[in-house]
Order: structure tokens, then C-alpha cells, then sequence
């Protein structure tokens, strides 16, 4: 037998093995062939479900199960609400000014369920362009679900959309770094969603959050606690693209545990889940994190090529800030990699790309690897370069007014460079900070040791 | 404002709520079979959980990516939840212990199986489906079943291949319908 078996012969062998000629030769070939050891196995898996009396017993009885008029009704009400919510709401979602005139929630004809869940719609689109508006839309939100008439909605229905608007403040806080705030929230929804159904779901959306403010919070223990139950639950109702997202951040965790083989081993195993979705944006970013990890690891072939793939997406996606990031990251592969001309030349293209579009932390942290690149040639006018560089950072974070713990550590690494002290290490010190977001996490800069 | 007026002939049910009431029909017999089977729930609360499940469905349905999916595993959970507030309202039978099915993650598959080949034989035309009941649920051979319809049993070997493509495309299609 050359080649493999198709359907139709493992069928007719499956119907009657004493009749079929060849049989031996069959038997032989699947028990060695998979691909047609499979095939076989999938006909019967699909004839012994077609052999069950059950089957043939529900095909008899099976009528579409029309539904109940409760149902019927309870979806129109909410279809219709939602219609009617924009047009009520038309008006006033337009600027924050109109939006607090408006005063929604002191309006009885605001009152229903389709309000609530426009304004906790709007409020998602708004987090990160117009966060404080968000968080007045999303506590307007809050105040009209404690309003809902209790006649009018059954009781689990009116836990979910009290529990959703919790939710949805919780967001808001934690894209403005509020996130005491941000846990007090979630806790509330968390507690709104008991009554649910499905609480074990909407918990795990509420998880998936608490995870993430925890992991910039540096919590990272019991951030990785948390996502990893909510991807169980998201992958047990067929939410492929939470669940990858859960994952991404247990890797991220990983990572900042500098378990960089962990770390690249889960970005690597949701590749194919990614792919199967169709999600290139999602693919884009699971490259780009493999390739730091394996930059971590100092597989630097590797990496160039998953930052390539990475790069190549995003050009594609036409995400500008993703691409400028990810040939910021190529430059510091080739400095790596001890090609230092061909590494600066891209890090300062990725500077002043980042510096036009106003990403002042980018910006700065990317100038940080430049002076540490400087700085470890060891030649006199890289260094004069690094601390002039240096020296503008911390003028452009003064200009706009930032006057927190990132350019208390910055100046700190300007007086470094003006009493001879600047060292690559110390440059690395207060990059690693800045990257922190310490002006979010209010986490003050502490010197290194003198040596 | 969308209200219709007293006299004015009520509007059709929107896109939105239509959604809703496909899901239901879709999938709203395989959620009561795993409520009642896999969980033992009693067949006139089994449709209440069911219908509780679609009320959280209704809130969340255009974001959810896999309906068929999620409603499995709300239904699951909506039925975990039932046993848990009948421990708190009355004293639970003294078997409760096997009301979950012991082997529930191969069972949930079985009756997910069973009701989606149900559906796809009642896709096929009623010849197919008696050909295949013959055989399959009667054990009759394909000589057998040529001597009852009067033909020949190569006919009726081509006959049950046929109607087994269509079966398998119908199943196939209705696992993927899910995802929509």
C-alpha cells in the first residue's frame, strides 16, 4: 500500500471487516499510519454516536424548544431599551460639559436598563482618550442601576448591570492609576454579581482586572493567582481571546519574575491559539514578547526574527506607537549583539519618533538605553553625548511640569553625569525605574549602594 | 422617542431580540439535557435554569465570540449554583453526592454529541434518516434493508454513504454555527 486510505475504504472496512479485501494490509498499514489511524478512530467515535438508542430516541422527540413568552419578552424589553437609550442619550454624550448639564441621573426617563448599559458603553470608549468624562459617565451609569424598578427586571438581571457598572468605574480608576479606588470597586461588583447565574463568569472578568492592577502594582503573586483562575473560566466558556489575553498577563508576570524561560515557553504555546482566532494585533504582541524574553536569554537570533514578525504585523495593522516600540527594541538587539553603529542609528530614529508623538516616557527611556550604549563605549565624546541627552530629558519632563519621582531620579542621574560619576549600570538603574511608572505607582526612586 | 403610539401597529421584534430567540432555539434543548442529565436537575427547574442562563446571555450576547460555548459552560455553572441555594432552602437528599455525574466532563461531552447528531439527523431527508436508523439503531445489514425497500443492497451501501456525508456535513456545520 503506498500513500494513505481515504474515507470511503475505511468506512466500507468498518461496515464489514470479514468482507473487505485487503483487510490484513489495512489492519497493517493503520496501526502504523496515524493519519489514517485517526481518520479510522473519528468514523467510529461518529458511528457509535449514530449506533446510540439515545440519539435516535432525542431525533425523534427533537423540536426546536421555542422560547418561553418570559424570554421572548424579556429580550424585546431590553432590545428595545437599548434603542431607545440612544436616542435619549443622543444629546448629552457628546462633550463632558453637555454630559454634567444634563444631570441623567436626576431624569426618571433615564431610568432603565438600556441607559445603563449606553452609558457603560460609552464609558469603556472613553477611558483612554478622556478618562476623568469616563469615570462621571460610568458613576452615572452606577447611580441609574441602583434606580432600575425591581418590577420591571428580574432580580439576577438587575445584579448584572449594578455589578457591570461597578465594573466598568473599576476600569476607569485603574487607566488613571487610582487603584485603591480601583480594588474597592471591583469588590463592589464583585459582591453585585453574586446573584447572577453566571457569577463564576462575570467574577472572572472582575479577577482578570484585579490581576492586571496587580501586576502594576508589582502584587505579582497574587496577580498571577488571579489571571491564571480567570483564564480556566474564560477557556470553560469558549472566551479564546480573554483567555489569551489572561494568559499574556500571566506570562507579563513571568517575565517581571524573571522567569524568562516561563515567560517565553506560555507567549509561545498561545501563538496558535492567536492565529486559530485570527488576531493579528494579539499575534503581533505575542511576538514582540517572546523576542524579550529570548533577549532576556541572550538568544539573540531568535529574537531578531520574532521582533521582525512582530514588526512586519504591526507595520501591516498600521499601529504606529507598536511599530516604533518594537524597532526600538531591534536596536538594543543589535547592541547586543555588538552591532553598536546600526543599534544607535535606530534608537535615535525610535526617539524622535516617540518624542512626535508626545510618549515623553518612551522618549526617555529610550534616550536611557542610548546614554547607557554611549556610556559603555568608554570613549570621552559618547559620554559628553549621553549627559547632554541626559540633561534634555530631564528638561523636556520639567517643561510639561512633571515634577514626581521620575524626574527626582532622572535629576539624580544628571548630577551623576556632571560629577563624573555616570556609570552604564547607573543609567540602567534608573531606566529599569522610570519603567515602572513610578509617577502612577507613587513608588519613590532610591539611589543604588555606593560601590 | 421609539415609543409606538397606542393605535399605531406594534413594532417587529429587533435584530437584537430576533438573536435571542434563534440562540434559544439553537441551543436551548442541549442546556436542558445537560442540566437534567449531567446534573440531575428536575426537569420543570431545569427549564428555569435554562431560561435564567439566556437572561445573562441577553446582556453580554454581542460581545460573546462563541455562543454555544458560553452557554455550555453558564448552564453548567447555573446548575452547580442550583444545588448550592437548594442546600440552602431544603435538606438535600441523602445521594446527593452522585447528582453530579461522576464521570460529568466525558458525559458533558456525550450529551453534547448526542443532541448535535439528533439535530443533524433531523436535517436529513426522512429516506436518509430511516436508511440510517435501519442500520444503525436496528442493526439490520445492508442486504436486509435492500430486501424491505425492494433494491438492491449495493444501492442501499451507496445510500448509507451518502446519507452519512450529509449527516457528518450537517453535524459539522451545526458545531460551527455555534461559534457564530
Amino acid at each position: 500500500m503506498n500513500g494513505h486510505y481515504d474515507e470511503v475504504a475505511l468506512q466500507e472496512y468498518l461496515d464489514d471487516p470479514e468482507a473487505f479485501e485487503g483487510r490484513a494490509e489495512l489492519e497493517t498499514h493503520v496501526a502504523f499510519c496515524r493519519a489514517c489511524g485517526n481518520v479510522l478512530d473519528e468514523l467510529r467515535a461518529f458511528n457509535a454516536t449514530l449506533a446510540s438508542d439515545e440519539v435516535w430516541e432525542l431525533a425523534a422527540g427533537l423540536n426546536a424548544q421555542e422560547p418561553p413568552d418570559e424570554v421572548r419578552a424579556l429580550a424585546g424589553l431590553l432590545a428595545r431599551e437599548e434603542r431607545e437609550a440612544e436616542e435619549l442619550l443622543a444629546p448629552f454624550l457628546g462633550s463632558p460639559a453637555s454630559f454634567r448639564r444634563a444631570n441623567v441621573t436626576a431624569l426618571p426617563r433615564m431610568r432603565n436598563s438600556g441607559v445603563v448599559r449606553r452609558l457603560c458603553a460609552e464609558s469603556r470608549e472613553l477611558r483612554e482618550r478622556q478618562p476623568m468624562h469616563a469615570l462621571v459617565v460610568a458613576d452615572a451609569a452606577i447611580a441609574l442601576a441602583d434606580q432600575l424598578p425591581h418590577d420591571r427586571y428580574p432580580e439576577p438581571l438587575l445584579d448584572e448591570l449594578r455589578g457591570g457598572a461597578w465594573l466598568e468605574r473599576a476600569n476607569v480608576l485603574r487607566y488613571l492609576g487610582r487603584y485603591a479606588e480601583a480594588l474597592d470597586a471591583a469588590d463592589i461588583a464583585s459582591r453585585a454579581f453574586t446573584g447572577s447565574p453566571v457569577a463564576v463568569y462575570s467574577n472572572a472578568l472582575v479577577d482578570y482586572l484585579r490581576g492586571v492592577i496587580y501586576v502594576e502594582t508589582e502584587r505579582l503573586d497574587e496577580a498571577l493567582r488571579l489571571v491564571r483562575k480567570s483564564a480556566r473560566v474564560f477557556r470553560q466558556f469558549g472566551e479564546e481571546e480573554r483567555y489569551v489575553h489572561a494568559r499574556i498577563v500571566e506570562a507579563t508576570v513571568l517575565f517581571d519574575q524573571n522567569r524568562y524561560r516561563e515567560s517565553r515557553d506560555l507567549f509561545l504555546s498561545l501563538v496558535a491559539v492567536s492565529k486559530a482566532a485570527g488576531d493579528a494585533a494579539t499575534l503581533a504582541r505575542l511576538y514582540g514578547n517572546v523576542a524579550n524574553c529570548q533577549l532576556r536569554l541572550h538568544e539573540l537570533e531568535s529574537a531578531e526574527v520574532y521582533f521582525s514578525r512582530a514588526l512586519s504585523l504591526y507595520e501591516a495593522l498600521g499601529l504606529e506607537t507598536e511599530r516604533i516600540r518594537t524597532r526600538w527594541s531591534i536596536g538594543c538587539l543589535r547592541i547586543a549583539s555588538g552591532d553598536l553603529a546600526d543599534g544607535l542609528l535606530r534608537l535615535r530614529e525610535a526617539r524622535r519618533e516617540l518624542d512626535e508623538l508626545g510618549l515623553r516616557n518612551d522618549a526617555a527611556l529610550v534616550t536611557l538605553d542610548l546614554a547607557e550604549a554611549l556610556l559603555a563605549t568608554g570613549e570621552s565624546h559618547a559620554a559628553r553625548e549621553a549627559a547632554e541627552l541626559c540633561a534634555a530629558v530631564v528638561e523636556s519632563f520639567a517643561a510639561v511640569g512633571m515634577n514626581g519621582h521620575a524626574l527626582t531620579a532622572l535629576a539624580f542621574l544628571r548630577e551623576a553625569f556632571d560629577a563624573g560619576r555616570a556609570t552604564p549600570g547607573l543609567v540602567r538603574h534608573v531606566r529599569d525605574y522610570l519603567e515602572t511608572y513610578p509617577d502612577q505607582t507613587g513608588n519613590p526612586y532610591i539611589p543604588p549602594p555606593p560601590l | 422617542m421609539g415609543h409606538a403610539d397606542d393605535d399605531s401597529p406594534a413594532p417587529g421584534p429587533s435584530a437584537q431580540a430576533l438573536a435571542v430567540e434563534d440562540a434559544y432555539r439553537d441551543h436551548a434543548e442541549l442546556l436542558r439535557e445537560i442540566a437534567e442529565r449531567k446534573f440531575n436537575i428536575p426537569p420543570l427547574d431545569a427549564n428555569g435554569v435554562v431560561n435564567e442562563v439566556f437572561t445573562s446571555f441577553m446582556l453580554r450576547q454581542e460581545s460573546i465570540r462563541n455562543p454555544r460555548q458560553w452557554l455550555i459552560g453558564a448552564v453548567c455553572h447555573a446548575s452547580r449554583a442550583y444545588w448550592r441555594t437548594a442546600a440552602r432552602t431544603t435538606p438535600l437528599p441523602a445521594d446527593v453526592g452522585e447528582y453530579v455525574h461522576p464521570d460529568s466532563r466525558g458525559l458533558e461531552g456525550r450529551i453534547v454529541d448526542g443532541v448535535t447528531m439528533a439535530k443533524a439527523l433531523s436535517q436529513v431527508g426522512p429516506k436518509c434518516r430511516e436508511t440510517l436508523r435501519m442500520y444503525y439503531a436496528e442493526g439490520y445489514s445492508a442486504a436486509e434493508i435492500a430486501t424491505r425497500l425492494g433494491t438492491t443492497s449495493g444501492y442501499v451501501m451507496q445510500m448509507l454513504h451518502t446519507c452519512r456525508k450529509k449527516v457528518r456535513k450537517a453535524y459539522d456545520d451545526l458545531l460551527k454555527d455555534g461559534k457564530r
